[in-house]
């Protein structure tokens, strides 16, 4: 049996569940609800993290001096963040910004380089358009090869395209044309699996709780009867 | 122009402006249907969901297995399938398993994917009883690692100075089994279950191009175009896309669970909304005939 908080628990997510549904039917005070309580407590959440992380960092770099300073310098470096807020020390906030973006960059930028250009470009001009015994992967290697021609291609502007070269772009605009249908049908598994993982949750499939299957007829009454209640007597007044 | 107001609205113009409100109710029903009672659709296994099976299935006994919790709660619906099934297989294999987060609240995902694998109790006496891998010996949960792409390069470097604690609390020196487990070259095997930035581009700038670790990549399916690229250039060993592939990977380790659950309903929605495009071109090529609409 679970207890007093676990049930409260379950009920609530039920309800904000709903409440952020609820939008679908139209923009109403239980979805701006959801999303107000949703955004203070994931921000709340991650201070809390925050927090814990620089408390164990601390206990173990408390005892070295050199580590011991560093970590209070960080703390300090990070604060300066906060000038953000105030005009005429804005300029403080650029120094913690440019180390993070000049850190992040330099990390990404030298190996970018390797892995999202020369890595990929020889990884395609190693594909084989001949592979033994399977036609279909010998295909796919084939077309690969051709798409990607057909598209770096496509974004040549520095002449006016005529005649053959004018087929190369259409092929070209028919390929991303297939390469963006397939990346919405992605698009749409992913939407649909949050619903689908939503739906789990609200019938109280394990791991969920099943208490969640109670609370969700409970929750949808008490949503959808406000809404359809409030419109109901807005057209009465109307009226 | 009389005469144009008083056209009778076809039923392909009615069909063109379904209230949204309708098409939300189907797709409720669409998938509450299947879910509350199974039609038991068949789940085919693709190529790279069969090759990170078997690449763990065949691990070297006592290679050590980086798992990482890469996204938020959001991502719970598609990836927490593939979490449960992976840490399932990896408890059932001799090999050492560190768990960490590279986003934050993937720290707190870990922990309940933990609790469920051992029936809500403590996982660090609870994993032992069910699969006999004790805590700090056989595998480890440092909990998140700050600093998305910067905190893969730096827990790769240094993994005592990147996370000087475990989600509990215990000093890292106090785990046994990471006394020999210090960089990303102590590593065997990274599996990111991830939903995003930093994902796997970043592992692979940060991991597979310096240390050249083999990398499993579980995705929710948004993201896996980006990284089929990735995939073709072998920097990726096996990429997972969404819950089709969990739902795969439960079935190999004959475990089913929430991704099994969701074949169903998933298949049940994406015929919804393939009738839904079907009728909407119909509508549209019907009026653009008639002259209706250009």
């Amino acid at each position: 049996m679970a207890g007093i908080i676990e049930s409260l628990g379950a009920f609530v997510a039920v309800l904000f569940t709903l409440a952020v549904y609820s939008f679908t039917y139209r923009e109403n005070p239980w979805s701006r609800l959801a999303e107000h309580v949703f955004v203070g407590s994931a921000i709340g959440v991650g201070v809390a993290l925050n927090f814990d992380w620089l408390i164990k960092t601390w206990s173990k770099w408390s005892v070295d001096p050199t580590k011991a300073t560093f970590f209070w310098l960080g703390i300090l470096f990070g604060l300066l963040y906060y000038f953000y807020f105030s005009r005429r020390y804005f300029w403080l906030y650029r120094f913690p910004l440019a180390v993070s973006v000049g850190t992040g960059l330099g990390l990404a930028v030298s190996r970018i380089i390797k892995t999202e250009f020369v890595d990929q470009i020889r990884a395609t001009a190693s594909l084989s358009w001949y592979v033994p015994g399977d036609p279909w992967q010998s295909f796919n290697n084939f077309l690969t090869v051709i798409a990607l021609s057909a598209v770096l291609f496509y974004f040549i502007f520095t002449y006016e395209l005529k005649g053959p070269a004018r087929g190369i772009m259409t092929f070209a605009r028919w390929i991303m044309m297939a390469g963006f249908g397939a990346a919405y049908g992605y698009t749409v598994m992913t939407r649909m699996s949050l619903f689908i993982g939503r739906c789990q949750f609200l019938l109280g499939m394990p791991p969920h709780p099943p208490e969640a299957r109670t609370f969700f007829p409970i929750a949808a009454i008490i949503i959808l009867g406000t809404l359809l209640g409030y419109d109901y007597y807005k057209r009465k007044v109307a009226a | 122009m009389a005469e144009a107001e008083k056209r009778e609205i076809t039923i392909w113009e009615k069909l063109e402006n379904i209230d949204r409100r309708i098409i939300y109710l189907l797709l409720w029903i669409a998938v509450l249907w299947p879910l509350l009672s199974p039609i038991g659709l068949p789940v085919s296994i693709s190529g790279d969901t069969k090759l990170a099976y078997d690449t763990i299935e065949n691990i070297e006994p006592g290679s050590v297995v980086v798992v990482s919790f890469d996204f938020s709660f959001a991502g719970i619906p598609e990836l927490y399938p593939h979490a449960i099934a992976f840490l399932h297989h990896l408890f059932q294999k001799p090999v050492k398993v560190v768990i960490i987060a590279i986003w934050q609240e993937g720290s707190l995902v870990g922990e309940m994917a933990l609790k469920d694998l051992c029936g809500g109790k403590d996982p660090r006496t609870g994993i032992e009883e069910i699969y006999g891998k004790k805590y700090g010996e056989d595998w480890v949960f440092l909990g998140w690692i700050p600093g998305g792409e910067t905190g893969m390069r730096a827990f790769g470097q240094d993994m005592h100075t990147a996370a000087p604690a475990d989600f509990w609390g215990t000093p890292i020196d106090q785990l046994p089994m990471m006394a020999n487990i210090r960089t990303a070259e102590d590593v065997d095997l990274l599996i990111s279950i991830e939903s995003g930035t930093p994902g796997a581009p970043e592992w692979v700038r940060q991991w597979w191009s310096v240390y050249g670790t083999p990398m499993i990549v579980a995705i929710v399916a948004v993201g896996a175009p980006e990284l089929v690229p990735l995939r073709q250039a072998g920097q990726i060993l096996a990429l997972l896309p969404g819950v089709r592939a969990a739902a795969e990977y439960e079935k190999l380790i004959g475990r089913p669970g929430l991704g099994t659950s969701q074949a169903d309903a998933l298949s049940t929605s994406h015929i919804l909304v393939i009738i839904f495009v079907i009728i909407g071109n119909i509508a549209y090529f019907n009026l653009r005939m008639r002259g209706l609409r250009r």
